[in-house]
């Protein structure tokens, strides 16, 4: 498969990702769908996918500062309750955005929804234990009782789940975090979260590894996504055995989804990833065909996975800044 | 006992203990209290639920589910947008999780039949954010392009916020699919399963695939946490469905909604009174109707579960009745302090 071809595809995304952006003043979003409402996880994902162009970088960064919540954090779409899981996603694509352009954070509206966001991650991990259990694990096992893995909800006040803790993870370690212990602390126990819950063969469910006494199997989508979030330990067993199970497919076709996050995760660890382009290009090509194509989120995830293929894997997270 | 292993037994009960109580009780005949504003939405007057032969999907089965439609008179579809929603919760190929793509198609074509303007297939998985892998791996993407109608992602649609301040679960209102609020006929195409939390899942619960990943998550862990029962007597309220047939041809026993076995059962069920359809499958499945929270409490603000209130057509329950293998938690209730944060 030649450069070209894929470089080729990726402009083709680019141009159908433009043409579905919305400008509100200064503010740049896109939605799930062509013409839907705006989506805090879709603008994040195309943004990043569009962020070489200055412009768009800036109406993104200026959407995502304004939609922030009082507390810190994102809902899906605008006047849609509570802050939820798309804080993951919105502050990964804010950090990269401003370590693409520093200039940005010059600007006190950026500079305050840094602060505040990355107060919310922080704060807003499952809490599990309640104050007289965490009292009796402190009184057992003194500090250590209170160092148990913990991850991220979907929706406040809910358990821990895989994809929410990835995207959370992610945001996290783009390089440049505040070296301050909390959140040292919050990535090292949110990773241990992650590596408690691989499925017994390797890979990862989004849930569980165990519901009721059944093992669950692991998927491409949800392995993928772990994977990058853990990029960081590539000594562990778990990264090795979702590798292999992420590799195990390599010869099915999936999801543009999937295959997309797969490209991403494989290329994270310097693995190949040919076969899983070879599926995308011929999914383009049919959706293309059929006239229409996948959702805008898809699509950046796509064209995210073509530029790693190209050597710009915006994942792959040269970071020292370690849990 | 040593006092470091009292330590610890007592922190392990304190977690659990707050375990429990952040998740419902589902099996447990605790019912909320149904105020008069409640039960006046309960259906008035008495059901029909129609009980119909079907040993194989290989069938052609739309003029009998037409015949069927006609004894039941069913809300009229003609000239309306109408949305079916079947249960594609998450795909393992060697387990009935999902509803039956031939049964999609038998809807499908019954809706042309019976003059719907407008047909769209419509689901939110509830499991796994991939709903194109879940359209492939299913067939149900194969049957809109033949059957020429659109599917839309209940997890990315566009969100209305839907007043819930007479509901059970707690939540003065939720966000809720544009395409669900704004179709005229909401069809549920459940597939019938034994579900671990609470006991059977069938039209009714098959609505919760109604609620938006891009809100509630994957699994909607929110609406666990608020009560699984609750939460699906307020969907029924809030999207109002107009009728319901049931995949009954193989269901599930056993550990459902995801890890159980097929059992041949060899009917579908149809109905506009979905505590009505509901109730009688759950008979069928020798699920005990009078144990089952949602059950009850469907009985006092939806329709009617009692089987003097339901007459049957083509069939009775004792044709098709089965001894389902239980959900394990009816064995072991202790389980389901583990029910929120499982997600299966």
């Amino acid at each position: 498969m030649e450069n070209k071809q894929i470089s080729d595809a990726r402009n083709s995304l680019e141009n159908y990702l433009q043409e579905n952006f919305h400008k509100d003043g200064e503010n740049g979003y896109w939605p799930y769908k062509p013409n839907g409402q705006s989506s805090t996880e879709a603008t994040a994902w195309c943004g990043l996918a569009l962020r070489k162009n200055k412009n768009i970088a800036h109406s993104t960064a200026s959407f995502i500062a304004k939609t922030q919540l009082k507390d810190g954090g994102w809902s899906t779409t605008l006047d849609s309750g509570s802050s939820d899981w798309a804080t993951g996603p919105a502050l990964l694509c804010f950090r990269i955005l401003l370590n693409e352009y520093p200039e940005f954070l010059e600007e006190k509206k950026f500079a305050d929804c840094l602060h505040s966001a990355l107060h919310k991650v922080a704060d807003s991990r499952v809490t599990f234990y309640p104050v007289v259990a965490r009292l009796m694990r402190f009184l057992i096992e003194g500090p250590s009782g209170l160092q148990y893995a913990r991850g991220w909800p979907w929706d406040p006040g809910c358990y821990h789940w895989v994809e929410p803790t990835a995207y959370c993870l992610m945001s996290l370690k783009v390089p440049g975090m505040p070296e301050q212990e909390l959140y040292k602390e919050v990535t090292k126990y949110a990773d241990k979260f992650l590596i408690e819950h691989a499925c017994k063969d390797g890979g990862w469910n989004h849930g569980n590894h165990l519901s009721l006494g059944t093992y669950l199997p692991p998927y491409r989508l949800t392995t993928a996504e772990s994977l990058v979030a853990l990029q960081d330990h590539k000594e562990k067993k778990e990264i090795e055995q979702g590798l292999l199970f992420l590799q195990s497919q390599t010869d099915s076709d999936s999801s543009s989804v999937s295959l997309a996050w797969s490209v991403l995760a494989l290329s994270t660890f310097d693995k190949a990833c040919d076969k899983e382009a070879s599926f995308l290009l011929s999914r383009q090509e049919k959706a293309m065909g059929e006239g229409h194509g996948p959702n805008l989120m898809t699509t950046a995830m796509v064209h995210l996975a073509y530029s790693a293929i190209l050597g710009d894997n915006l994942l792959q997270m040269r970071s020292t800044y370690k849990g | 006992m040593k006092r470091r292993d009292f330590l610890k037994l007592a922190a392990t009960t304190a977690a659990a203990g707050t375990a429990a109580c952040k998740s419902s009780d589902p099996l447990e005949t605790k019912v909320p209290e149904v105020n008069a504003i409640q039960a006046a939405k309960k259906r008035k007057g008495r059901s029909s639920v129609a009980l119909i032969p079907c040993d194989s999907y290989d069938l052609d089965m739309v003029s009998v589910l037409k015949e069927y439609a006609l004894k039941l008179k069913l809300p009229v579809v003609k000239d309306k947008k109408v949305v079916i929603k079947p249960n594609m919760v998450e795909f393992r190929e060697d387990r009935p999780i999902h509803t039956n793509p031939r049964v999609l198609t038998w809807a499908i074509q019954l809706m042309k039949e019976l003059g719907a303007a407008e047909i769209v297939v419509a689901e939110g998985p509830g499991h796994m954010r991939d709903t194109e892998f879940l359209l492939e791996s299913m067939g149900v993407n194969d049957v809109c392009l033949k059957e020429n109608v659109r599917f839309v992602d209940l997890n990315l649609d566009d969100l209305v916020k839907v007043d819930n301040k007479d509901g059970f679960n707690g939540l003065k209102k939720m966000y809720l699919p544009k395409t669900i609020m704004d179709a005229d006929c909401v069809v549920s195409l459940p597939k019938l399963k034994m579900h671990h939390w609470v006991g059977v899942t069938c039209s009714m619960k098959n609505l919760f695939g109604c609620v938006p990943g891009r809100k509630y998550g994957w699994p909607k862990n929110l609406l666990h946490i608020k009560g699984i029962p609750a939460t699906i007597i307020d969907l029924q309220h809030m999207i109002k469905p107009a009728f319901a047939i049931v995949d009954a041809v193989v269901a599930m026993e056993g550990d459902g909604p995801i890890n159980g076995t097929a059992i041949k059962t060899g009917f579908l069920a149809m109905s506009d009174d979905l505590a009505a359809l509901d109730a009688t499958c759950a008979r069928i499945a020798s699920m005990p109707v009078e144990q089952l929270s949602y059950m009850i409490l469907a009985g006092k603000s939806v329709g009617n579960i009692e089987p003097a209130m339901i007459d049957l057509i083509g069939g009775r329950i004792e044709d098709y009745k089965k001894p389902f293998k239980q959900p394990i938690t009816f064995a072991d209730k202790t389980l389901l302090s583990r029910a929120g944060q499982e997600g299966s």
